[in-house]
């Protein structure tokens, strides 16, 4: 992988935004496109067990923000993490990862794939810490503050109850950025963390287009294709909708189709998009 | 005096024949015994004495000499009581001339009756082939001689057979039918119980995917695999999946009578054999499933030959014993080597496991959440990966039928339709030139029979990248929609059945 630049707190290259925190780090290890520090940014975090919402809300906003340009902020790890980074490399948009050890081990990661595409793609990863640092309890929490410190503002996805989101949303708030949440049902333990912020002052993420006019960026629109149905698809399509979610069998009982034309159908749409199975249930896809 | 009687033992599934020849000279009284007998032979030399004397015959005096041949097998078998205490009646003088052209097989019990032993038939059908004219078994065998054909006669004890011997075998009347052995079993109450009701996949509403699977499945002899909660079905389904396939034939038939005859398991009506439907626990090990031991015994990929093996809590099973399913899986036959000796089991049969999703089950469910880490669920895929998957051509979700689905007035699939489907694609295949399964055929037989037009081409280089597919799960897919096209009654593999076949691979 690329070389390991170092960037001193002192240097002119050090971003003011995050010279300002409370507590900025020393200095800063470097791999990659150095020159997105200097850029607006967006953080997006959230829960390692991400829902399928959050996969794809984090997938979405991950796109949305490369759409329109806007690097892409997160720490590499599993779940909302890395999907809002997926989401960003699908609209071939730079990402930012901010590591809680040193470079060195990052081939010891179970995220090494994704670390490696970040920089094939032209982005950056940053630490605070030496290369040879190994990760331990207290550097995770730590490196949050770098997060929200480079990020013009931040989105939390998911988060739980106890989730280290909740800790780079606190760094946020005293940095002065602004915290976005995505609402999420009362009743999800996942939603939990995201919707108590929203109660203490968040702004709720409802629509991502906002989130870039307030950071004062412009929205792009790339094409987006139709599609057409034809009725037994059309069928499938509205069951799925009306259950928000269904099964194999719930599909075939509500149509009257066969199992086979069932299986069949289910397949062609996943291809093009337009429904998505995720743990045994058929959900409606994003495009 | 010399003696010389025709008898044979059971070397894995295989009758093999053995000379029993005695000789009694002068010397202290006692047996002594050659021919790589096991412990289990030597030790017939007391049942053989009491069960002479008992019998009413006077027990030869002098040294008995017995010798096995050929001397090269080795014996495990108490099947060769019945022909060791013959023989020394004969070279004893003590019963006069025994006919030429008789084979003979039987345990004794120590007061002179004629025991059952296992494997008598494949003894029989050795000896049978091997041009005995008649042939001599335990009554308790007798259901199997049916199934041997020939001129066997069931015997309860040494006289019985001393009856029979003295005269020819062609000259004795009365040997064993089927008609006779079918007669015999009703006349005495029939043992088990015949026609018990099967389950029916019609009493399974609501679980029309996991039953269209099974019809594929078993038209193709494709693996499968289903995922799902705890009490969604699982067992249900599998229970019912040997119904689904055709009759047997009659070869079929014989196969699976020789290997419940080595193991043990005949019952008396053995004629009656169905498909075998075996389920072993998974905490079974190598020698339980493939078999095993230092004169080797069938296991379960044997005892369910020509049927269904279900693996259910697939994860649970150790590594190594998954790990051993690859050779007969792929050879439809496992050979052990003991002592110089190679025994070889068929294992021809339909592959079906089931699978949580996780750990604690729930994971996905609507009703109860899942309680598993992310590392227990990195370490359960695992699991799920690499040797296992290997073995599975189809995979499905399944999930709990909710009450409310079931209310409609649909009547599902029964058995008999499905088997009828089953019947009717492997037909259309044969038709098309293609005699053994789908899920065997080889790259050649691919390019042959599974060509696809422009558009599927089109389709599947679609799929292949929309799904992230790798070669291997291709022509799993490939051949899974063969079968489908089977059952379509069309000889090219259309759009259609191949996205109904990429239904059936593995997902997240």
């Amino acid at each position: 992988m690329d070389k390991i630049s170092v960037i001193d707190n002192s240097s002119a290259e050090f971003p003011d935004k995050l010279r300002n925190i409370p507590d900025p780090p020393k200095q800063l290890y470097c791999m990659g496109d150095t020159s997105l520090l200097h850029e607006k940014s967006v953080g997006v975090v959230g829960a390692r067990k991400a829902t399928l919402y959050g996969k794809n809300v984090a997938i979405m906003v991950g796109r949305r923000l490369a759409e329109s340009g806007i690097p892409v902020v997160s720490g590499f790890a599993m779940g909302v993490d890395s999907f809002s980074h997926e989401g960003a490399l699908e609209a071939e948009g730079k990402l930012i990862g901010v590591l809680g050890f040193g470079m060195d081990m990052m081939r010891y990661q179970g995220n090494y794939a994704l670390m490696k595409k970040c920089i094939e793609s032209g982005g950056l990863i940053v630490s605070e810490y030496p290369p040879e640092m190994h990760a331990s309890r207290a550097t995770f929490p730590q490196r949050n503050r770098i997060i929200s410190g480079i990020s013009s503002a931040l989105v939390v996805v998911e988060a739980g109850m106890n989730s280290g989101s909740l800790i780079t949303a606190k760094c946020a708030a005293d940095q002065g950025r602004t915290v976005y949440a995505v609402p999420g049902n009362i009743n999800s333990s996942t939603s939990m963390g995201t919707n108590l912020l929203i109660r203490d002052g968040a702004i709720p993420m409802v629509i991502i287009d906002d989130l870039i006019r307030d950071i004062g960026m412009e929205i792009c629109n790339p094409n987006t294709g139709g599609f057409k149905l034809d009725a037994d698809e059309e069928k499938i399509f509205e069951s799925v909708r009306t259950r928000s979610g269904a099964t194999s069998e719930e599909i075939i009982s509500d149509t009257g189709l066969s199992a086979s034309l069932v299986s069949s159908l289910i397949t062609v749409m996943e291809i093009k998009g337009i429904v998505e199975s995720y743990a045994g249930r058929i959900y409606a896809g994003m495009r | 005096m010399y003696s010389r009687i025709s008898s044979a033992v059971c070397s894995g599934i295989e009758g093999r024949g053995v000379y029993v020849e005695t000789d009694i000279g002068r010397g202290l009284p006692g047996i002594g015994m050659v021919g790589l007998p096991s412990t289990m032979v030597m030790e017939s030399r007391e049942r053989i004495k009491s069960a002479i004397i008992n019998s009413g015959f006077d027990f030869p005096k002098g040294k008995i000499t017995i010798n096995l041949t050929p001397a090269s097998l080795r014996k495990n078998s108490s099947c060769l009581d019945l022909p060791m205490a013959v023989g020394i009646l004969e070279s004893g003088g003590c019963i006069g001339e025994i006919k030429d052209g008789w084979g003979i097989i039987g345990e004794l019990s120590l007061d002179g009756r004629v025991l059952g032993v296992d494997g008598a038939l494949p003894m029989m059908l050795y000896l049978r082939e091997n041009g005995m004219g008649g042939i001599i078994v335990p009554a308790d065998n007798a259901a199997e001689a049916a199934l041997a054909g020939g001129n066997i006669h069931a015997v309860k004890d040494i006289r019985e057979c001393v009856d029979l011997i003295r005269r020819a075998p062609e000259e004795v009347s009365g040997a064993l039918s089927r008609e006779r052995v079918k007669n015999a079993m009703e006349g005495d109450g029939g043992g088990e119980a015949i026609g018990t009701a099967e389950p029916d996949f019609g009493d399974i509403v609501g679980q029309e995917k996991a039953k269209r699977a099974v019809t594929i499945a078993a038209s193709g002899r494709h693996g499968l695999l289903m995922i799902g909660s705890p009490g969604c079905g699982k067992t249900m389904i599998a229970g019912r999946m040997a119904g689904v396939m055709p009759a047997m034939t009659e070869r079929e038939r014989l196969e699976a009578a020789i290997v419940r005859s080595v193991t043990g398991r005949s019952n008396r009506n053995i004629a009656e054999i169905k498909r075998p439907f075996r389920d072993p626990h998974h905490t079974i090990g190598r020698a339980g499933l493939i078999g095993g031991g230092s004169y080797p015994v069938p296991g379960e990929i044997t005892l369910a030959h020509n049927g269904v093996l279900f693996l259910d809590e697939i994860c649970e099973f150790n590594k190594e014993v998954i790990e051993s399913l690859r050779l007969p899986l792929e050879e439809k036959k496992i050979t052990h080597f003991r002592k110089g000796e190679a025994y070889t089991f068929p294992s021809d049969f339909q592959v079906l496991m089931a699978a949580n999703p996780c750990p604690c089950g729930f994971l996905g469910d609507r009703d109860r959440e899942c309680t598993c880490t992310q590392a227990d669920l990195d370490r359960y895929r695992r699991k799920l990966s690499g040797p296992i998957m290997d073995r599975i051509d189809m995979t499905i979700r399944m999930e709990k039928v909710e009450y409310s689905d079931l209310t409609g007035d649909r009547t599902g699939l029964t058995t008999k339709e499905m088997r009828e489907q089953v019947i009717a694609a492997l037909d259309f295949a044969k038709k098309c030139g293609r005699y053994g399964y789908n899920s065997d055929l080889d790259e050649k037989e691919m390019s042959e029979y599974c060509a696809l037009g422009k558009e599927e081409q089109a389709f599947m280089r679609k799929a292949y990248s929309s799904f992230s597919m790798s070669p291997r799960s291709y022509t799993r897919a490939l051949k899974v929609s063969r079968t489908i096209a089977d059952l379509d009654a069309s000889e090219e593999i259309k759009i259609n059945h191949l996205a109904e076949a990429l239904n059936y691979r593995l997902q997240e």
